[in-house]
């Protein structure tokens, strides 16, 4: 079989791919494009004389007011459950060691893709498609293997992973704990708010979790997120993404995250589960984590 | 897709990990596409150099209708289409293109091409541009005969008629490298 015979396939198989230094190159050129169109943190603070004078006699009311505002809100607190902020659960999930997270589009019973992601196993596992039909992709990068499955399928594909992939994916990890899309909140820069949904029935449909809103403008239309926060962890549970398009329009449901944070364990068992025990993997090393959180070996030493 | 709308978010911010992130996803598809299309790893490389730095530019006038996957893709294409303009390249006779080459004064920064590569993209550089474009971007892009007739602004029919008459040419030329 040659080229011709199969030319679908050979072009899609057809891959250039980039060289160290051209990532460089082009890397640096576009942090410098995207510092340039950065507005500086400082513009629009530049005041004219009128401000200047001004603003002593403004600063009076408004410290009064904001002490009256923070007497309020220290009195209330005290009485209230207690209040999450964005920085918090984005803390929360930096601290996070393995996540599952499944997405949905709309109202289906199965998620459209499911990763899981483990930071102290350094692997990344996909799920896509449902029932029968689904497919996982494990990347397991200490061992710089990928494997797939299907799930109708008996067989396990190998394909050893090129150092510069296993770098890509081992830095792509920290991306899909990511699952918020900013760390704090600022009005003044870029309109984004945060506030706890009212009514507590909103954080009863997850149990164990408060609701909090978080909504951008961009461009004209406007992005919400309903995030369900564990009351107790700060990890958020579920996360609604709803979009309008112009301040007009009615918010629609865009989609759902479900985020669960299995153990170390659990993902191994599920990766065993699914692509078979660790002996399989033609004397690579299996997954260990440090001595210390192997019971059978201090077991041992005992 | 919702990732890419998170990395957008983040990137308007002007968080640099964010544009990294998309960097390094689609790079390689983006100058798959470009190398396509244009037979030169050097000419490629300045596309996606250029396509990227203008993206990280104007990335908070953007406004997305589509995937960025698309938006990126497509911006290759007509970053593409410019240089053909300002070369003055013609739809090329199946006699004048020679095996991909690079203009690249720099062999580090070209990019890497087996043998069977530059045959295939030595043979696509024959077809006239437009079957090139659409053979690469149902193919190489995953793009569906219907976003394509939508990009370019002509019917479905005319994509599947340039796509067939492209295939069945570069079978041809293939054939005819084989034989040599």
């Amino acid at each position: 079989m040659n080229l011709a015979d199969n030319l679908e396939r050979s072009i899609r198989q057809f891959q250039v791919t980039t060289s160290i230094e051209m990532d460089k190159r082009i890397l640096n050129d576009a942090f410098a494009a995207l510092e340039e169109s950065t507005p500086e943190e400082s513009a629009g603070l530049g005041r004219t004389v009128r401000q200047i004078v001004v603003f002593p006699r403004v600063m009076k009311f408004a410290v009064a007011a904001a002490v009256a505002v923070v007497a309020f809100a220290l009195f209330f607190k005290a009485l209230s459950p207690k209040t999450i902020e964005l920085s918090q659960v984005y803390q929360a999930l930096q601290k996070a060691e393995n996540l599952c997270v499944s997405t949905y589009t709309d109202a289906q019973a199965e998620p459209v893709q499911q990763v899981w992601a483990s930071r102290t196993l350094n692997v990344v596992m996909n799920k896509t498609q449902a029932g029968a039909q689904a497919k996982f992709d494990l990347f397991d990068i200490p061992n710089r293997l990928k494997k797939t499955r299907y799930l109708a399928l008996d067989s396990v594909g190998t394909e050893r992973l090129a150092p510069e992939q296993a770098i890509r994916l081992e830095r792509s990890i920290s991306d899909i704990f990511e699952l918020l899309p900013f760390a704090d909140v600022d009005p003044a820069r870029d309109g984004s708010q945060w506030s706890k949904v009212p009514g507590e029935d909103m954080g009863a449909s997850v149990r164990g979790t408060q609701a909090y809103e978080l909504t951008w403008p961009v461009e004209g239309s406007s992005y919400k997120c309903r995030i369900f926060v564990d009351a107790t962890s700060d990890l958020p549970r579920r996360i609604e993404y709803y979009f309008k398009e112009n301040q007009q329009g009615q918010y629609k449901f865009e989609s759902m995250q479900v985020a669960a944070y299995p153990s170390e364990k659990e993902i191994k068992l599920l990766i065993r589960d699914i692509f078979g025990p660790d002996q399989d993997r033609s004397g690579e090393p299996g997954y260990i984590s440090t001595p210390e959180h192997r019971p059978q070996d201090t077991a041992e030493k005992k | 897709m919702l990732e890419d709308q998170r990395l957008l978010w983040r990137l308007r911010r002007g968080d640099k990990e964010a544009l990294r992130s998309i960097y390094e996803k689609y790079k390689d598809n983006m100058l798959t596409v470009a190398t396509s299309l244009l037979h030169d790893a050097g000419s490629a490389e300045d596309v996606l150099h250029d396509v990227f730095v203008s993206f990280a530019m104007s990335v908070r006038k953007i406004e997305l209708h589509s995937s960025l996957r698309k938006y990126l893709i497509t911006s290759i294409i007509n970053r593409v289409r410019d240089r053909f303009r300002t070369k003055k390249h013609h739809i090329v006779e199946l006699d004048e293109v020679g095996p991909i080459s690079s203009d690249s004064e720099s062999p580090e920064r070209s990019a890497i091409l087996s043998e069977e590569s530059r045959l295939l993209t030595g043979a696509l550089a024959r077809l006239p541009l437009e079957q090139q474009e659409t053979i690469v971007l149902h193919l190489k892009a995953d793009m569906k005969f219907k976003q394509i007739a939508q990009m370019q602004g002509i019917s479905i029919s005319t994509v599947q008629g340039r796509y067939r008459y492209g295939l069945s040419k570069l079978r041809t030329i293939l054939n005819g490298e084989m034989k040599k």
